[in-house]
């Protein structure tokens, strides 16, 4: 961690900053935040949510229970996964309505962050929801 | 009984509180043998200790909650004592006992004691004979999901479902109607289980504007008891307490009185040694047993902060035999004080957990100003345990000069390399509810029910990011040698 006194638009401003892996924390008027450049361009990121139907890991943890099997028709807001983090359970439901056509955890696994755990294909005409965690 | 001054203590347990317990062990002088996961070497409580022993694999279950290897470690490391810490196996009555019959003195109550008081179930029975009010509820054998669902409908939504053997939160959930009670209460079965290794639950009416006041109570070695004021901890989320405060802003001296006597009376007819802490849920001036913690609290500081006590010493010093009971004289609260739990979490993200590597950190020492720290720089936050890095507790003279206290320490405290719930913290406590002392337990849900929102980054933090990027990225050169290019000043300084 270091400190540095940045001048912009002729005020001086403190902050305390650390390059950690490919991001920069900052701490500066109170706030902590972490900065990451922006990546130059042609480099494509992993995809926003454009696949509503892919459920991944929304944190580390162990995997208690999958409670659909592949091929199975599921409806918005059904029990897919129950997981625990930090000796607390939370439970992921279908964002959309449709058909698994893939499970990739099983229960007592350890998953990492952002790892595929069940895909549903959309139904046509499905509604969708935010994903309650 | 004879005193038996320790000469070596074996802690059970990890984090802030394994650093706590070392600390008091070190100021009286009794080396301090720590029982530690394979994942917990990279700990402050692992290099502070004066010896360590591993008592297996990262897993609680494998580890931390294992009962017998955690005797035979202590035994190996030639302790006398065994001070449990609070969560994992510090209200086990078998472990208390396995303790017991190796020798080795368990720094808690007795394990009747643990048993009657720290399985929730037993507890309202006994607190139901000592005509303490009671919220009503289901506390039965009879565990299938089918049954708890009948019970749930008799008792009338809201219904909570608790585990019978833990606290802390875990292993609880809300059921508002029939639907969802299935699911959740297999999954309150299955946290028990994974928690406190017994899938037991219990259920019980749900007060929806209720706050969370608690009495610190203490039985000395002679069999007397008596109590060391409130807290209140209504700021909860998922039942888990984020910011807690002593005294509370809510009791006026009757019902303060009223309260302490039920929580020493029940003390009292358990045979208490030792500290603990009974729960209560206030609603409509109205007060209700909610449980009993037979054990040292995650926030027991506020209480040591506003009477100017130290519980842990007093813990090991009534086990061997060493103290009476504080003069009540001298037990007069003064100020206020205020705890945060500072969680590894995003507060941007519903507070989802947050793990990795730390990186640089400060806590804003000062005057009034008290940092529990279980880790440092370079330390591993894993996914294994309770996110909590550290607590940062303040004391004031008022309650209103502790809540500016405690913003400012928020402001002031660094924590980098993995995401803080300190945003989220400041938000709590800036809320008028909370600065008006009238929040209740549905505080979180209701004000914060998705966290808060990310306020993405002001201009001057942007550019000031920018910048140190580039200063970061140039291997920290002189900059301020090209001043065309580089329109700014700067100096690095290591801290």
């Amino acid at each position: 961690m270091k400190s540095l006194m940045i001048e912009i638009d002729g005020k001086s401003v403190r902050g305390l900053v650390e390059r950690i892996g490919g991001a920069l924390w900052v701490h500066m008027n109170g706030r902590t935040f972490s900065f990451e450049p922006p990546k130059p361009a042609g480099r494509k990121g992993k995809g926003g949510p454009a696949a509503h139907g892919d459920m991944a890991a929304p944190m580390p943890g162990k995997i208690n229970k999958v409670a659909v099997r592949e091929g199975e028709n599921v409806t918005v807001g059904q029990l897919i996964v129950v997981m625990e983090a930090m000796k607390m359970e939370y439970t992921l439901k279908a964002p959309v309505a449709g058909r698994v056509v893939s499970v990739r955890c099983a229960a007592g696994e350890q998953v990492s962050l952002g790892q595929a755990l069940v895909k549903i294909e959309p139904d046509r005409n499905g509604e969708s929801m935010k994903v309650d965690v | 009984m004879t005193r038996r001054r320790f000469r070596k203590i074996a802690i059970a347990n990890r984090g802030e509180v394994a650093v706590r317990i070392i600390h008091a062990c070190h100021e009286l002088g009794i080396r301090a043998v720590l029982l530690h996961s394979e994942a917990d070497t990279g700990t402050r409580a692992y290099r502070m200790a004066d010896e360590a022993v591993c008592v297996g694999p990262a897993p609680t279950a494998e580890s931390y909650l294992r009962i017998e290897a955690n005797v035979n470690a202590a035994l190996s490391a030639g302790a006398d004592a065994v001070h449990p810490g609070f969560g994992f196996l510090s209200e086990n009555a078998d472990f208390a006992q396995a303790c017991a019959d190796a020798g080795l003195t368990f720094i808690g109550p007795k394990p009747a004691t643990i048993r009657a008081l720290g399985d929730k179930i037993a507890a309202k029975k006994l607190i139901q004979d000592a005509r303490v009010p009671v919220v009503p509820g289901y506390m039965g054998a009879d565990q299938s999901v089918a049954s708890l669902v009948a019970e749930a409908e008799r008792i009338g939504f809201p219904v909570i479902v608790k585990a019978a053997a833990g606290g802390g939160g875990r292993g609880m959930k809300v059921l508002r109607d029939e639907k969802e009670a299935v699911e959740l209460i297999a999954s309150a079965q299955r946290e028990a289980q994974s928690a406190f290794g017994s899938p037991v639950v219990f259920l019980e009416k749900y007060l929806d504007r209720a706050k969370h006041i608690e009495f610190q109570v203490f039985g000395d070695s002679t069999g007397r008891c008596t109590h060391l004021f409130d807290r209140e901890c209504s700021v909860q989320r998922r039942h888990q307490k984020i910011v807690e405060e002593a005294l509370s802003p809510s009791l006026d001296e009757g019902l303060r009185g009223r309260m302490a006597n039920a929580a020493v009376s029940l003390a009292q007819a358990a045979g208490y040694v030792g500290a603990g802490t009974v729960e209560f849920l206030l609603q409509d001036g109205r007060f209700y047993f909610l449980e009993m913690n037979t054990r040292l609290q995650v926030e027991h500081p506020v209480t040591e902060m506003v009477l100017g006590v130290d519980l842990v010493k007093a813990q090991i010093l009534t086990a061997s035999q060493e103290f009476a009971l504080w003069d009540r004289a001298e037990l007069r609260p003064r100020g206020h004080a205020i705890e945060c739990r500072l969680y590894a979490e995003d507060s941007y993200n519903r507070g989802l957990p947050s793990t990795g590597t730390l990186g640089g950190l400060v806590w804003p020492e000062g005057p009034g100003r008290r940092f529990e720290v279980g880790f440092a720089s370079g330390d591993r936050v894993t996914p294994y345990y309770d996110p909590m890095i550290a607590k940062a507790i303040v004391w004031d003279e008022s309650r209103p000069r502790a809540i500016k206290k405690m913003l400012k320490v928020l402001e002031e405290t660094v924590v980098f390399g993995v995401k803080c719930n300190i945003p989220y913290l400041r938000a709590i406590l800036s809320h008028p509810e909370f600065v008006d002392g009238v929040m209740t337990t549905q505080f979180i849900a209701t004000h914060f029910p998705e966290g808060i929102e990310d306020p993405g980054l002001t201009d001057a933090e942007r550019r000031f990011a920018e910048l140190a990027w580039k200063t970061a990225e140039a291997g920290a050169a002189p900059v301020a040698s090209d001043p065309a290019s580089l329109p700014w000043a700067s100096h690095w300084r290591a801290v």
